[in-house]
C-alpha cells in the first residue's frame, strides 16, 4: 500500500492546485490580484466543517455548500471591485483576510482561537473514505476543475475575459459587459478556493483561524505567480513545484517566507508572465520557434 | 424620414474645462457625415459621448428614437454603433481574428450560447470574411501587435463591423495613410454605405473629408462653427479663420 | 475625564507614529502610483539600527540620525534595484514586488534577530509631566514633539524647496516634468530616501516608546498605513497626516470605551473598506 506520507503530500498538492488555479482565474481573467484568498478558503473550510458536524450534512453536500458560501462573499467582493483600481482591490482583499480571521477568532460560534475539531471523516454512500480514496476524489476534483477552466477559456466567456484583461475599456466599446464578466471570475475563483477549504477541513479534521492567515494568502499567490497567471498549466505546475520541492529541500522550511518573498520579487522582475507563462524563457525553449512576422 | 441619430445641444464639461459645448447634429440612414476642426476641438470627445465612454454633462443623443446618452458603452455597441479609435487600441496579444471575434461576441456574451467555443468555424469564418473585406485576409492569424499601424487601423474597422452596426464612427482613419491608401479607404467607406451603413468620420485629412462626406460639421474649441455641404463649408469665413488662426 | 485625557495623549502619540510612517508611503504613491508595501520593513530596520547604535554608542540621540541615514540609503537602494525597472508597468507588478520584499525582509529580520522582543529601554532624566489631571510621559513627549518638528520640516521641504516642487510637478505628469528638464528618476530616488528616513526615525521612536524592538513589529503597521493613506486621500501628504491622527485617536477611544470586540486591526480595515467604497477620494480628496 502507498505510505501515508505520500498520500498526504498528494492531497496537499491537489488542494494547492485548486488554490493556485483559483488565483489564476482571478488574475488571468479578471485581471485582479487577491492578497487575501486564504479568507475564502477559511469560509469554505468552516462552512464545510460546521454543516457536517452540527447539521449532519453528508459530505457530498457539504462541499458544494462550502463553495457556495465562499462564492457569495466572492460576489460581494466582485461588486466592490468594480469601484476600485486593481492595486486598491488587492489591499482590500488583504483587509478582508484580516476581517474574516478576526471574526473567526472572536466569535464563539466559530470556536474562537481553538477552532473547530471533531470534523467528521468524509464518507460517500455510507462508506468512510480512506486516505487513499480521499486522494482519488481530490484528483478527480482537480481534473474536473481543469476541464471546466479549459472549457471556459475556449468559450465566448473566455474571450470576454481576455478582453477584460487586455484592455478593459476597449472591450466595453466592443460590446463586452465587463462588469458581469469580472464578477463571474470572482465567483468562480472564490468558489474554487472554498472547495479547497472544504477538502482541507475534511483531511485534517481540525481547523483553527491561524491556518488561514495572511501568510497563507501570500503562499497561494506565490504558487500561481511562479507558474504564470493567465494560463491553466502555470498555476498547476507552480503548485506542484512549491508543494513538493520543500519536502526534498527540507532546510527551506526554516526560510519559507523568505523564499516565497524572494520568489515573488524575482519572478515579477524578470518573468512577470511566470516561469511557464506566455513566451517565458522556459516555454520558448520547450516549444519550437513559431514563424515570426 | 426620421434621422437615424440625433444629437441635441450636447455639452461636456470636465471640471472647469468645457470640451464640447452645445453641439447638435443629425445623421440620416445611409449618410456619410464628416466632422472636422482644429486640434483639441472636441471631436473625439463627441465620439466618446455617442459611444458611451463619457456621459454628457448636458444634452440628448437619440439613436432610432431612443435616448442613449449616459448608457454604458457595451449596450450602445450592442444596439448597433461601432467605432474606431484615434490612437489604435488593438488587443495586442490577440490575433486579428480574435480581435474581430471580441466584437462579434457581442451577439453571444449575454445569451446561453456564451459557452460555445468562440473559434468554432461558424464564427471564425465570419471574422475572416470581415478581415478580407478590409484587405487583411492574409494577416488574419497574425497577432495584432505585429501588424503595421495602417493594418491595425483596418483591423479596427473590421472589428467595428463585427458588431453589425448601423452607424460606424471612424476616428481619423486616414491619418498617416499614403494617397493610394486614402483612396482605398474612401472606396471602402462608399462600399459600406452601399451596404446600408451610415458613417460619421472625424478627419484631419481634408482631401478625404471633402471627397467622401455628404455633409460637414466644423468644430472649434468645442463649439459648432459651421455646417453644410463640403463646398459651402470650404468657403465659410469662420472655418478659414479657425484653421488659420490655430496654425 | 482623566481617562479621556489619557486617551487623547495616547491617541495623539499613536497618530504621530502613524503619520511619520505613512508620509513616506503616500509620497511614493503620489509620485509613482505604486503602493510601496515594503516601506514597513524600512521602519523595522530603523528600529533595529537605532537599537544597535544605542548599544554601541550609549547615546540615544545618535540613534536617530543613524536610523535616518541607514534607512535613507536602504530606501534608495530599494528604488534602484527593485522599483525603478518596473515603475512603468501595470501597478500590480511593483505591488507584488513590494509584498515579496516585505515578506522576505520580515523573515530576514526574524532570522537575524530572533522572533522575540529585544529590549530598548531608555530612562529619561525627567519624569512624567503632570498638570492637574493631564499626564504625559517623557516618551510620549518625545514622540509627539519629534513628530511636530518633522512634520513642519516635511511641509517646508514639499512646499518650499526645489526638490519638493519637482516632486509635485513629477506627480502631476511625469512626461511633462521630464520635458522641461526635471530628471524624474533622480527626484524619485530622493523621494524614497526622504520617506524612508522618516520611517526610520519612526522606528526608533516606537522602539523607545514600547521599550522593545521586535522582528514582527512591521506587520501591524504595514496594514495600518494603507488605511491611513486611503482615509487621507491617496498621495495627499496633508490628508495623510490628518487621517493618521484621526485613526490613532479613534482606535484608542473605541477600544477604551467599547472594548476589544474585534481585533484592533480589523477595525482599521473595516474603516478602510468603507471609505474605499463610499469615499474613493478619501477624506481630503486628491491634492491638485
Amino acid at each position: 500500500m502507498i505510505p501515508p506520507y505520500y498520500l498526504t503530500i498528494g492531497t496537499f498538492v491537489c488542494i494547492n492546485i485548486l488554490l493556485a488555479l483559483s488565483i489564476g482565474v482571478l488574475s488571468g481573467y479578471a485581471g485582479q490580484v487577491s492578497l487575501g484568498h486564504a479568507a475564502f478558503m477559511a469560509i469554505g473550510a468552516y462552512t464545510s466543517a460546521l454543516v457536517t458536524r452540527n447539521l449532519h450534512f453528508p459530505f457530498w453536500l457539504a462541499m458544494p455548500t462550502a463553495a457556495f458560501m465562499a462564492a457569495v462573499i466572492g460576489l460581494g467582493l466582485g461588486l466592490i471591485s468594480l469601484r476600485l483600481k486593481e492595486d486598491f482591490l488587492a489591499i482590500t482583499t488583504m483587509g478582508l483576510n484580516f476581517i474574516v480571521i478576526g471574526i473567526l477568532l472572536y466569535a464563539p460560534f466559530f470556536g474562537r482561537a481553538l477552532g473547530i475539531g471533531d470534523i467528521p471523516v468524509p464518507s460517500l454512500l455510507g462508506h468512510e473514505l480512506s486516505r487513499f480514496e480521499f486522494l482519488c476524489m481530490c484528483l478527480a476534483l482537480v481534473a474536473a476543475a481543469i476541464v471546466l477552466l479549459w472549457w471556459l477559456q475556449r468559450s465566448w466567456i473566455g474571450l470576454a475575459w481576455r478582453g477584460v484583461r487586455e484592455a478593459e475599456e476597449v472591450a466595453q466599446v466592443m460590446g463586452v459587459n465587463t462588469a458581469k464578466f469580472k464578477i463571474f471570475a470572482f465567483v468562480v475563483s472564490t468558489a474554487m478556493a472554498g472547495l479547497a477549504g472544504s477538502l482541507y477541513a475534511h483531511f485534517l479534521l481540525f481547523i483553527t483561524p491561524y491556518d488561514f492567515g495572511f501568510p497563507l494568502s501570500i503562499q497561494i499567490l506565490t504558487l500561481a505567480v511562479l507558474g504564470g497567471l493567465g494560463t491553466i498549466h502555470g498555476p498547476v505546475l507552480g503548485a506542484v513545484i512549491l508543494t513538493i520541492l520543500p519536502e526534498y529541500l527540507r532546510f527551506i522550511q526554516d526560510y519559507r517566507m523568505l523564499t516565497y518573498g524572494l520568489l515573488l520579487v524575482f519572478v515579477m522582475l524578470y518573468q512577470p508572465q511566470g516561469l511557464f507563462g506566455h513566451k517565458s524563457f522556459i516555454m520558448r525553449h520547450l516549444k519550437p520557434r513559431k514563424k515570426s512576422s | 424620414m426620421k434621422p437615424l441619430l440625433e444629437v441635441e445641444h450636447l455639452t461636456k464639461r470636465f471640471g472647469g474645462l468645457v470640451a464640447v459645448s452645445n453641439v447638435s447634429l443629425h445623421l440620416e440612414p445611409r449618410q456619410i457625415l464628416g466632422i472636422i476642426g482644429p486640434n483639441g476641438a472636441g471631436k473625439t470627445t463627441l465620439f466618446n459621448m455617442i459611444s458611451g465612454v463619457y456621459a454628457p454633462t448636458d444634452g440628448i443623443i437619440r439613436f432610432k428614437d431612443e435616448e442613449i446618452q449616459g448608457q454604458k458603452p457595451y449596450r450602445i455597441a450592442q444596439k448597433g454603433i461601432g467605432r474606431t479609435f484615434q490612437v489604435c487600441q488593438p488587443f495586442k496579444d490577440l490575433t486579428a481574428v480574435e480581435n474581430v471575434l471580441m466584437a462579434y461576441g457581442s451577439f453571444h456574451y449575454d445569451r446561453p450560447g456564451c459557452f460555445k467555443r468562440y473559434m468554432a468555424p461558424q464564427f471564425a469564418d465570419k471574422a475572416r470574411e470581415l478581415l478580407a473585406l478590409v484587405g487583411l485576409g492574409d494577416y488574419a492569424d497574425w497577432e495584432a501587435k505585429d501588424l503595421s499601424l495602417a493594418y491595425q487601423r483596418r483591423m479596427e474597422i473590421a472589428r467595428a463591423l463585427a458588431l453589425n452596426p448601423e452607424i460606424i464612427l471612424l476616428d481619423e482613419s486616414a491619418a498617416g495613410l499614403t494617397h493610394e491608401e486614402s483612396m482605398e479607404l474612401i472606396e471602402m467607406i462608399r462600399q459600406l454605405q452601399k451596404e446600408g451603413k451610415s458613417i460619421i468620420l472625424i478627419e484631419h485629412n481634408m482631401r478625404v473629408a471633402m471627397e467622401v462626406s455628404e455633409r460637414l460639421y466644423v468644430l472649434d474649441h468645442g463649439e459648432l462653427i459651421s455646417e453644410g455641404s463640403p463646398d459651402a463649408v470650404q468657403q465659410d469665413q469662420c472655418v478659414i479663420e479657425a484653421y488659420l488662426g490655430s496654425e | 475625564m482623566e481617562t479621556f485625557i489619557e486617551n487623547l495623549v495616547t491617541g495623539t502619540t499613536l497618530g504621530s507614529i502613524y503619520a511619520l510612517i505613512s508620509i513616506g508611503m503616500t509620497m511614493v504613491y503620489g509620485l509613482l502610483k505604486i503602493l510601496h508595501v515594503a516601506h514597513a520593513s524600512v521602519y523595522v530596520l530603523g528600529a533595529f539600527l537605532g537599537l544597535v547604535c544605542y548599544r554601541l554608542t550609549g547615546s540615544v540621540w545618535l540613534s536617530f540620525p543613524a536610523a535616518a541615514a541607514g534607512c535613507a540609503v536602504f530606501g534608495y537602494l530599494m528604488y534602484i534595484f527593485f522599483y525603478r525597472r518596473v515603475q512603468d508597468e501595470k501597478p500590480l507588478i511593483p505591488l507584488i514586488i513590494g509584498i515579496g520584499l516585505f515578506i522576505a525582509m520580515g523573515d530576514a529580520f526574524r532570522l537575524a534577530a530572533g522572533p522575540y522582543s529585544i529590549s530598548f529601554k531608555y530612562q529619561f532624566a525627567r519624569g512624567p509631566l503632570e498638570i492637574g489631571s493631564f499626564h504625559i510621559t517623557p516618551h510620549q513627549m518625545l514622540v509627539i514633539g519629534s513628530a511636530l518638528v518633522l512634520l513642519v520640516m516635511v511641509w517646508l521641504v514639499v512646499n518650499r524647496t526645489r526638490t519638493g516642487l519637482a516632486w509635485q510637478a513629477s506627480a502631476q505628469d511625469r512626461e511633462v516634468a521630464m520635458g522641461i528638464g526635471v530628471n524624474a528618476n533622480y527626484y524619485f530616488g530622493l523621494n524614497f530616501m526622504f520617506g524612508s528616513a522618516l520611517a526610520g526615525i519612526a522606528g526608533v521612536l516606537v522602539g523607545l516608546y514600547y521599550a522593545a524592538v521586535n522582528a514582527n513589529m512591521g506587520e501591524v503597521w504595514a496594514y495600518k498605513v494603507f488605511v491611513v493613506m486611503v482615509l487621507g486621500g491617496l498621495g495627499s501628504v496633508s490628508g495623510t497626516v490628518i487621517a493618521a491622527y484621526l485613526l490613532g485617536l479613534s482606535e484608542t477611544l473605541i477600544i477604551s470605551y467599547l472594548g476589544y470586540f474585534l481585533p484592533r486591526d480589523a477595525i482599521a480595515f473595516i474603516l478602510m473598506i468603507l471609505v474605499l467604497i463610499f469615499m474613493p477620494s478619501g477624506v481630503m480628496g486628491k491634492r491638485k
